[in-house]
């Protein structure tokens, strides 16, 4: 069965065949079960799946690959089974062969659920359980036909489903408008096909859910969201401030009396200059929280916020893509440490700002600049020594760090900080081989998934 | 007449007031004549008095030595105690400072032991300790067949401080001989925190990965305030930068330790996440994926967008 042990010479990366070879010595499910991610191979299946506990434990893994879970349907038991009709990873061939063994209702309401069921909801909306039914309703693949055949059905479950359906056409949202009681038709109001008839009999209900719900369509005509914007309901006002279907400088300039609207107003992009001014003066420290993290505030308005008393706010600026690097700098000498790290977690903070912060003792600032791009190579190094190691592991995350702090996380004692250098989609090869031997299950998987990758690329590179 | 002792503990000399929980567990098996006896190491055991002379408790033992920590003194006081007195039960609050002595003080006296207790009573006369077991999923009731002495660790927040006033009478004890292998070198604070104050808090709005985007976080911080909670938030995000180490829940964050409403938003449940918040009474939890592991321990659940719960608790609040 072994293939023989393949040299693993010095390239950049490791041919499949060496890797494979190198695996199937080894024997581990966890190592072959990442390499089945990406390469193909049946001595690699076999080991992946050798015992009971590791069929389990594939089964239920949305990080199996579908090959994978195919093999297991075909001689699955009840506990098998059950686990890959909860996988979201499960294909749709294997979906089908389980529901061929005419599993239970249980099983058959997950398949009900499942992403990949779109073939089988057809024959599950006739399902002889209502819970079934109510899966089906509820999938967002449920085509218009079956939506509509399950909307005559008086159950509440399945009216609701029915009505946030994404596929669900104007006729069923007209009969479930009709019959069903308001949580229904709040939710048939927000349906982007709600036919017009109904919006405009929305419009003039009194329930402030229902002209709330009506705000927040999509689909609504514009000079519905322009009347819903002066609703005498802060709630519905609100929803139509949220309705990315009017644009930002078209909302009221007059301002709102609400601080809850005002807070929806900063949130908007393409907001008109005086309501910017506005919202950036407002009392409410909310308004002004989001504005300043709105990428459309112009640089003299961010440099006023960037004094607000409050740090949040100051936080707030440090975040915007559009703060300007002189105000990074004022930021990078803030009293609060959370504002600091906002500024250390930018990529575009000019290479003063970040030295000014490389002798800051906050580990949220450390944690930053261990991420950020930024960072010159050799403080990485020493961020990767850092004695806190949630500050170490930061580095991990860090596109740019150099090979010798990679190196430095690659034998880090806390196993997290192995295991997130591990994920890395760019993990140098020789770390890889190296973290292959690895204590961690969850580090030797990645580890091989990583050399796994590299080797399929090349191979369909070559191809 | 059964003796009865709880060991004090002080921090920098400064009184811990988890002793006076586990005044109160003991005070709970005290029949007729037992005798409550309070043992404090201290530099000044005599300033420590007072906060002692609480209801039920007949002696405070002030032993003369030092406001360091130093878990072989520990051990030897309640070698000695042991010996002179041979107490039925010890009993000292859980936590790290006793971990490093209790046990090894059990062991090495041959008591039983029962760490990390809720509940105590008296069963016939024989004593029964209660703990959680199995990952906190079942309460197990623990006896001590044939111990003379039982050396327990009481868990915080598991038994009210003792109250109510008492008067009792002050031993002073010289300081065990102690093979002490540890030097103190000191206190190091936490990490400041900027007010962030997840132990402490009582209702916890928290937030997963499923938050998708950093821009998301600021509304979740908002809903928190107007709710009148502490946003905490699993490991992802703190490590991606979008809010700070202090908020973070579970192993390698904080504990939940006082927290009595939890509600994870976009939280899968990891075990490492669990960890520091399982323990809460009342969990609710709003996932898109009805599979995620957060529901089996949550008490109400629900199954939706955690953006379009915000939005309808954002109307509520
Ligand atoms: C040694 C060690 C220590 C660790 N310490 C900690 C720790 O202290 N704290 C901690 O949290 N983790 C810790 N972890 C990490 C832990 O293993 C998990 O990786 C982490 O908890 C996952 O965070 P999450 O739930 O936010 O993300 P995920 O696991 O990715 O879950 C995100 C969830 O959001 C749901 N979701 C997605 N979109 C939406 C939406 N729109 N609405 C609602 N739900 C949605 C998804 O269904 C999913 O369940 C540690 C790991 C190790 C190895």
């Amino acid at each position: 069965m072994n293939a023989p042990a393949a040299k693993i010479g010095t390239a950049s990366v490791t041919p499949a065949s060496a890797l494979i070879a190198r695996l199937v010595e080894a024997g581990d499910p966890y190592a072959a079960l990442g390499a089945c991610v990406h390469i193909t191979d049946a001595t690699l299946d076999q080991i992946a799946l050798a015992t009971r506990r590791q069929r389990l434990i594939v089964a239920a893994a949305s990080y199996a690959p579908p090959r994978l879970l195919d093999i297991l349907s075909q001689d699955a038991d009840a506990p098998l089974i059950l686990r890959l009709a909860k996988n979201p990873a499960t294909p749709a061939d294997a979906l089908a062969r389980l529901m061929q063994g005419r599993p239970p209702a249980r099983v058959r309401r997950y398949i009900a659920a499942h992403a990949n069921a779109g073939a089988l909801l057809p024959q599950l909306s006739q399902d002889t359980s209502i819970e079934v039914r109510r899966a089906v309703a509820g999938n967002a693949g449920a085509p218009a036909d079956v939506i509509a055949r399950l909307a005559t059905e008086a159950d509440g479950p399945i009216a609701r489903a029915a009505a946030a359906a994404p596929q669900a056409d104007a006729a069923t949202l007209e009969h479930l408008w009709r019959t069903c009681d308001e949580w229904v038709r709040a939710d048939v109001v927000a349906h982007p096909n709600c036919p017009p008839g109904i919006l405009a009999e929305a419009e003039a209900q009194e329930d402030p859910l229902i002209r709330r719900k009506c705000a927040a369509n999509p689909a609504i005509p514009d000079d519905m969201l322009m009347r819903l914007l002066a609703d005498p309901d802060e709630q519905v006002r609100g929803a139509a401030v949220r309705n990315l279907a009017i644009s930002g400088d078209r909302l009221d300039k007059a301002g709102d009396p609400s601080a809850k609207v005002r807070r929806l107003f900063a949130r908007r992009t393409r907001l008109a200059r005086p309501m910017i001014a506005r919202l950036a003066a407002d009392a409410d420290d909310w308004v002004r929280r989001w504005i300043a993290r709105n990428p459309d505030v112009p640089a003299d308005v961010l440099g006023e916020l960037a004094q607000d008393p409050e740090a949040a706010v100051r936080r707030s600026v440090s975040r915007n893509p559009a703060c300007p690097p002189d105000l990074l700098s004022a930021l990078a000498v803030d009293p609060q440490p959370w504002v600091r790290a906002g500024v250390a977690l930018r990529d575009d903070a000019p290479d003063a700002v970040i030295a000014l912060l490389l002798d800051d003792a906050d580990h949220d600032v450390l944690g930053a600049l261990g991420r950020n791009p930024a960072t010159p190579a050799n403080h990485l190094e020493m961020i990767a020594r850092h004695p806190d190691k949630d500050v170490r592991r930061s580095v991990a995350f860090n596109p740019a760090a150099p090979p010798d702090a990679l190196g430095l996380l690659a034998q880090d004692v806390y196993p997290l900080n192995r295991a997130i250098l591990a994920g890395r989609g760019d993990l140098a090869r020789a770390l890889a081989l190296r973290l292959l031997d690895d204590p961690e299950p969850q580090v030797r998987f990645a580890a091989a998934a990583s050399l796994a990758r590299a080797a399929a690329t090349t191979t369909s590179e070559q191809q | 007449m059964a003796n009865l002792i709880v060991i004090a503990e002080q921090r920098d000399g400064e009184f811990r007031e988890t002793s006076l929980e586990a005044v109160t567990a003991i005070r709970g098996i005290k029949q007729g004549d037992d005798k409550l006896s309070v043992a404090i190491i201290a530099a000044d055991p005599q300033k420590h008095v007072p906060a002692l002379s609480v209801e039920g408790v007949d002696e405070v033992i002030a032993v003369k030595a030092t406001d360091d920590f130093q878990p072989d003194l520990l051990e030897a006081l309640i070698g000695a105690l042991v010996k002179d007195r041979a107490p039925s039960v010890v009993a000292v609050a859980h936590g790290v400072d006793a971990w490093s002595f209790a046990p090894t003080a059990a062991a090495r006296l041959d008591c039983g032991l029962a760490t990390d207790i809720m509940g105590l009573k008296l069963d016939d006369g024989d004593l029964v300790a209660t703990r959680a077991g199995y990952a906190e999923k079942v309460l197990v009731d623990i006896d001590f067949p044939g111990k003379e002495t039982v050396l327990l660790t009481v868990r915080t927040n598991a038994f009210e401080p003792a109250s109510g006033s008492g008067s009792p009478e002050v031993t002073e004890m010289a300081p065990p001989e102690a093979d002490v292998a540890t030097t103190h070198e000191g206190w190091k604070p936490p990490a400041d925190a900027g007010g962030i104050d997840i132990g402490g808090s009582e209702f916890i709005l928290s937030i997963g990965r499923g938050v998708g985007d950093e821009s998301n976080v600021e509304q979740y911080l908002e809903l928190a305030e107007s709710m009148g909670a502490t946003l905490g938030c699993s490991r992802p995000i703190a490590d991606n930068g979008w809010l700070p180490k202090a908020r973070q829940v579970g192993q390698s964050g904080q504990l939940a330790a006082n927290c009595k409403l939890y509600i994870a938003m976009g939280v899968s449940g990891s075990v490492q996440h669990q960890w520091g918040m399982k323990h809460v009474e009342n969990i609710v939890a709003v996932n898109t994926d009805p599979e995620a592991s957060i529901f089996s321990i949550a008490r109400y659940g629900i199954v939706g967008d955690m953006a379009e719960i915000a939005e309808e608790l954002e109307n509520l609040f």
